[in-house]
């Protein structure tokens, strides 16, 4: 596929990055002949120096011929400029980054009016993703599939938890609940693991069912926990604003703490329901005082990496139920997940993944996949609709020739989550759910032999 | 330095060599002339020391930085010029290794500056391998290796870069491997058309397949003592001439038409110049020469084939353009210099860098004029950035630099003349072929010592690798850890 991504910042890099990995044709075209210099030495893609609404600069990136152009410069007019170039130019499908919240208002009607395909808003979805990991505290991360039918999360195996030396299948048997263990990681290694895995300490579960199920499943193993009912925000930035009324739909009490009193202001104004005050967040005096160890989740959002995961430390060590953290590279993610900060999310590799996932979705035209989800970048679950021409409708699993590294993690029929056994069969309107360790899998027949 | 990865390329380039070398070797085998050895013994035993290396040291990190790019090439391609000079050897065609390496280097940088006295005797085979050289050095052997072997992971850029031609390296398309392979097509189209004519116009078989190698290479290696002017035909001629000049022009150019946009391609500068240059001096040597041809359309047949040999950098001979007038052969020093464009088969300073200077230059004299004002210096019509007029400008005092000591060095010993030196000079450094003087197109090198010899290849390939991967492989810090 032919993919220009117009924009060399944070996301367009980390875009690059993470699609030169795949067999894509990328050109990136950004204003900085310094920054696409960089990015043409280390990856397999082509650079054009220019503007992003510059037609002769697109047409030279060759615009008209691509699947796929990605506008994501720092300004939101530019993108939407470009993108709408692009489509007059020839472009199948335009993705634009925009993050004025004032525009957002006005999405659809916008996006169908500009001719954009998707428009994706950083704060406002690693907002969302905060909001659901706040709706399972006890799993570092959560994914939905099928509309919220079935739900993958995914959690790390504390010290003196019973599953410890088990292997998969006892301990299956022993909670008796209907779950699918889909993929264990140690060691930055992912396994698909079979029934005579033997769980460790330290080892980070992706688990799939139904919401009910898992929720059963973790009361079980004691990990239970409710949902957080009252959530300590620090910083008061373009997330902090989007989770909070978020939260507040879901009925969550809502404190935002930041530093800026104009912000303070504006942010009142906008939030009546959210306490909001104004003071320093890192100082540990004002955290004791508003009650931040009475809350039942904190999330710093400030706009430094190191304040966000010291503030996060400190809420840990207040026995803070939930501790999530923001960190702008994501590099320092991977480093604090050693201090026992579990939840770190980095903006640019939350859009990263929403884009890869709407690239692959509208792959070749067909849209086969209906979602997709890396596992650590080593092993992908992804979602497929099953249509009528798919040849193996009504074929029992077990005669189904399934490749070795593939397996099927569950069927939803009917918004109902189904644990596949080998009598299963495949319908018509099936979701199903595939994990496999193959990279590029864009339909459901390449997982039979 | 990550040695393991250079290792793990240089023996796939080797290997790459050893089932080139079965191309002279079919060649020999044809012809009959028994001299099979002295290709199967250096290809077999490269085979099995690149397969040792390729299969037996694999490097865990594959990526590669600037440094390695630039150490690949360099090392690659003096490794393949030790190997592609045991042929000689065995088949005792040269005096010594010194003479074989010499000539195997002059054929893979596209120089075709001999050492033989009469190429005629020459085996068959040999004769072919060594204008094949210039066909594998012509686009080089790396951009080959990117376009054939599959998921080259980062870094296949520093690899291009160092081996192409010209200030400012891009890629056509965003694959390495889709670029190299463009770019390897439209070298074998425009081979296999020059081969078409001139076996059209009846040149024995033999003769065109070297002929056509040599020009695509902008070599210059011929079968004959006397180069094309041998053959005495116009056809031939301007055949050879028309292709040389096709072949200095930049790859990207052909590339822009095969997609259908002409319209660019009239706006490259450096393409107009080049053809600019090439009509003055044709016309200007035309005039200077006439008294010595019959008619002025003979005077225009020789000047523009020389032209087109010398701008190009190739070096065939049609005439003994040593006995010219002064102002001719001044012209031609000159053309030596400039070389054709950047992108292309050819060597020399490249006119692109001859832009680039003299814009760079007319800027900087206008803001002495009004220090206050802000100019930017464009090439096509786009602006240069400093970095590229800095290193333009590097790249010529190292260009001036090693002329000088080059000239120094191969005058030690006191042999040739102050012309012939230093034209032997420039034309090695510039991958042209013949200079000169006692280097004129009727002579050779054969008369230079050992020592003059080595320094002569060496400006060979720093000429072809355009200098700074020759200058680092010198350099004490490429080499630490």
């Amino acid at each position: 596929m032919k993919l220009v991504i117009v924009g060399a910042g944070k996301i367009g890099a980390t875009l690059v990055e993470k699609l030169s990995k795949e067999e894509h044709d990328i050109v990136i075209v950004d204003k900085d002949a310094e920054v696409v210099e960089q990015l043409v030495n280390r990856y397999d893609v082509r650079g054009v120096y220019g503007g992003g609404a510059d037609r002769m600069i697109l047409e030279e990136a060759g615009v008209n011929t691509a699947d796929f152009v990605i506008a994501c410069t720092s300004r939101d007019e530019l993108n939407i400029l470009c993108c709408m170039l692009a489509k007059k130019l020839g472009a199948a499908h335009t993705i634009a980054r925009v993050r004025d919240p004032e525009y957002f208002m006005e999405m659809e009607y916008m996006k169908e009016e500009l001719d954009l395909d998707m428009w994706f808003n950083p704060e406002l979805r690693t907002a969302k993703e905060i909001a659901d990991i706040l709706a399972f505290p006890s799993a570092i991360n959560v994914e939905t599939f099928a509309g919220g039918a079935a739900v993958m999360i995914e959690l790390r195996i504390k010290e003196n938890s019973p599953m410890i030396g088990k292997t998969v299948m006892e301990f299956v048997k022993e909670v008796q609940s209907k779950v699918l263990f889909s993929a264990i990681l140690r060691d930055g290694k992912v396994y698909i693991p079979k029934g005579d895995f033997v769980m460790q300490e330290g080892d980070v579960l992706h688990i799939t069912s139904s919401e009910e199920e898992i929720t059963a499943f973790s009361k079980k193993i004691q990990m239970f926990r409710r949902r957080a009912r009252s959530v300590f925000i620090i910083g008061g930035g373009k997330i902090a604003y989007y989770l909070a009324k978020e939260l507040i739909a879901r009925k969550v009490s809502v404190k935002i703490i930041e530093i800026d009193e104009d912000r303070c202001s504006e942010l009142s104004e906008e939030l009546p329901e959210a306490t909001i005050l104004c003071g320093d967040g890192t100082d540990h005096e004002v955290l004791d005082e508003e009650g931040l160890a009475k809350c039942n989740a904190c999330v710093s959002l400030t706009g430094m990496d190191e304040e966000n995961v010291i503030v996060s430390l400190y809420a840990a060590s207040k026995k803070v139920a939930k501790v999530i953290t923001k960190v702008d590279r994501p590099t320092i993610g991977q480093m604090v997940s050693h201090l026992g900060l579990d939840s770190v999310l980095s903006p640019r590799t939350v859009i990263a993944n929403q884009i890869l996932r709407f690239v692959r979705e509208k792959a070749d035209g067909k849209s086969r996949i209906s979602q997709l989800y890396k596992i650590h970048d080593k092993v992908e679950a992804i979602e497929f609709p099953v249509t009528k021409e798919f040849e193996y409708i009504g074929i029992p699993l077990k005669e189904l020739n399934i490749k070795k590294n593939y397996i099927v993690n569950g069927i939803v029929r009917n918004k109902e989550f189904i644990i596949p056994t080998g009598d299963t069969s495949f319908q018509e309107g099936d979701e199903v759910l595939v994990v496999t360790t193959e990279k590029n899998v864009n339909g459901l027949d390449s997982m039979i032999r | 330095m990550n040695y393991k990865a250079v290792v793990n390329i240089l023996g796939r380039i080797l290997l790459l060599e050893a089932i080139l070398l079965c191309c002279p070797l079919i060649v020999d085998l044809i012809y009959k002339e028994g001299n099979h050895l002295a290709y199967i013994i250096p290809a077999g035993s490269l085979a099995v020391i690149s397969i040792l290396i390729v299969v037996f040291l694999k490097p865990k990190d594959k990526i590669l930085y600037a440094k390695e790019g630039f150490v690949i090439t360099s090392l690659a391609w003096v490794l393949m010029s030790l190997v592609g000079a045991v042929p000689f050897v065995i088949t005792k065609v040269t005096g010594s290794f010194i003479d074989a390496f010499f000539e195997i280097v002059s054929g893979f940088t596209t120089t075709g500056a001999t050492i033989f006295n009469d190429v005629e005797v020459l085996p068959r085979s040999i004769l072919f391998w060594r204008s094949f050289s210039h066909w594998i050095g012509g686009m080089g052997i790396l951009v080959f290796m990117l376009a054939v072997i599959p998921n080259q992971e980062g870094g296949s850029m520093h690899i291009l870069r160092a081996e192409s031609t010209g200030p400012n390296v891009g890629k056509l398309v965003s694959k390495m491997r889709i670029t190299a392979r463009i770019l390897y097509a439209i070298y074998v189209f425009f081979t296999v058309l020059c081969f078409i004519f001139l076996v059209a116009g009846k040149m024995p078989l033999f003769d065109s397949i070297v002929n056509a190698f040599a020009t695509a290479g902008t070599g210059g290696f011929s079968t004959k003592n006397l180069s094309i002017g041998q053959y005495g035909n116009v056809y031939y001629e301007m055949v050879i001439a028309v292709f040389m000049l096709i072949f200095g022009i930049n790859f990207n150019a052909f590339y822009l038409i095969l997609i259908g946009r002409l319209k660019d391609v009239f706006k490259m500068e450096e393409v107009r110049a080049y053809l600019i240059m090439v009509i003055v001096a044709t016309i200007l040597i035309a005039v200077d020469i006439m008294s010595l041809y019959q008619n002025f359309g003979e005077a225009l047949r020789y000047s523009f084939f020389q032209v087109a040999s010398i701008i190009s950098t190739t070096g065939f001979g049609t005439a003994n353009f040593d006995a010219w007038p002064v102002f001719a052969k001044i012209i031609l020093l000159l053309l030596m210099i400039t070389g054709a464009c950047a992108g292309a088969t050819a060597g020399g300073f490249k006119v692109s860098r001859v832009l680039i200077l003299s814009k760079s230059s007319y800027t900087d004299l206008r803001k002495m004029l009004r220090p206050r004002q802000v100019i930017k210096t464009k090439l096509d019509g786009k602006p240069l950035s400093e970095e590229v007029i800095r290193n333009t400008k590097t790249y010529l005092t190292a260009y001036a630099g090693i002329i000088i000591v080059s000239v120094l060095l191969i005058s030690i010993e006191g042999n040739g003349g102050v012309e012939t030196n230093i034209s032997a000079v420039i034309s090695c450094f510039n991958n042209i072929g013949p200079g000169f003087e006692a280097v004129g197109p009727l002579c050779n090198y054969s008369s230079y010592s050992i020592f003059s010899k080595i320094i002569l290849a060496l400006d060979m390939l720093a000429g072809r690798l355009e200098i700074f991967p020759m200058l680092l492989l010198f350099n004490p810090n490429t080499w630490k850890k």
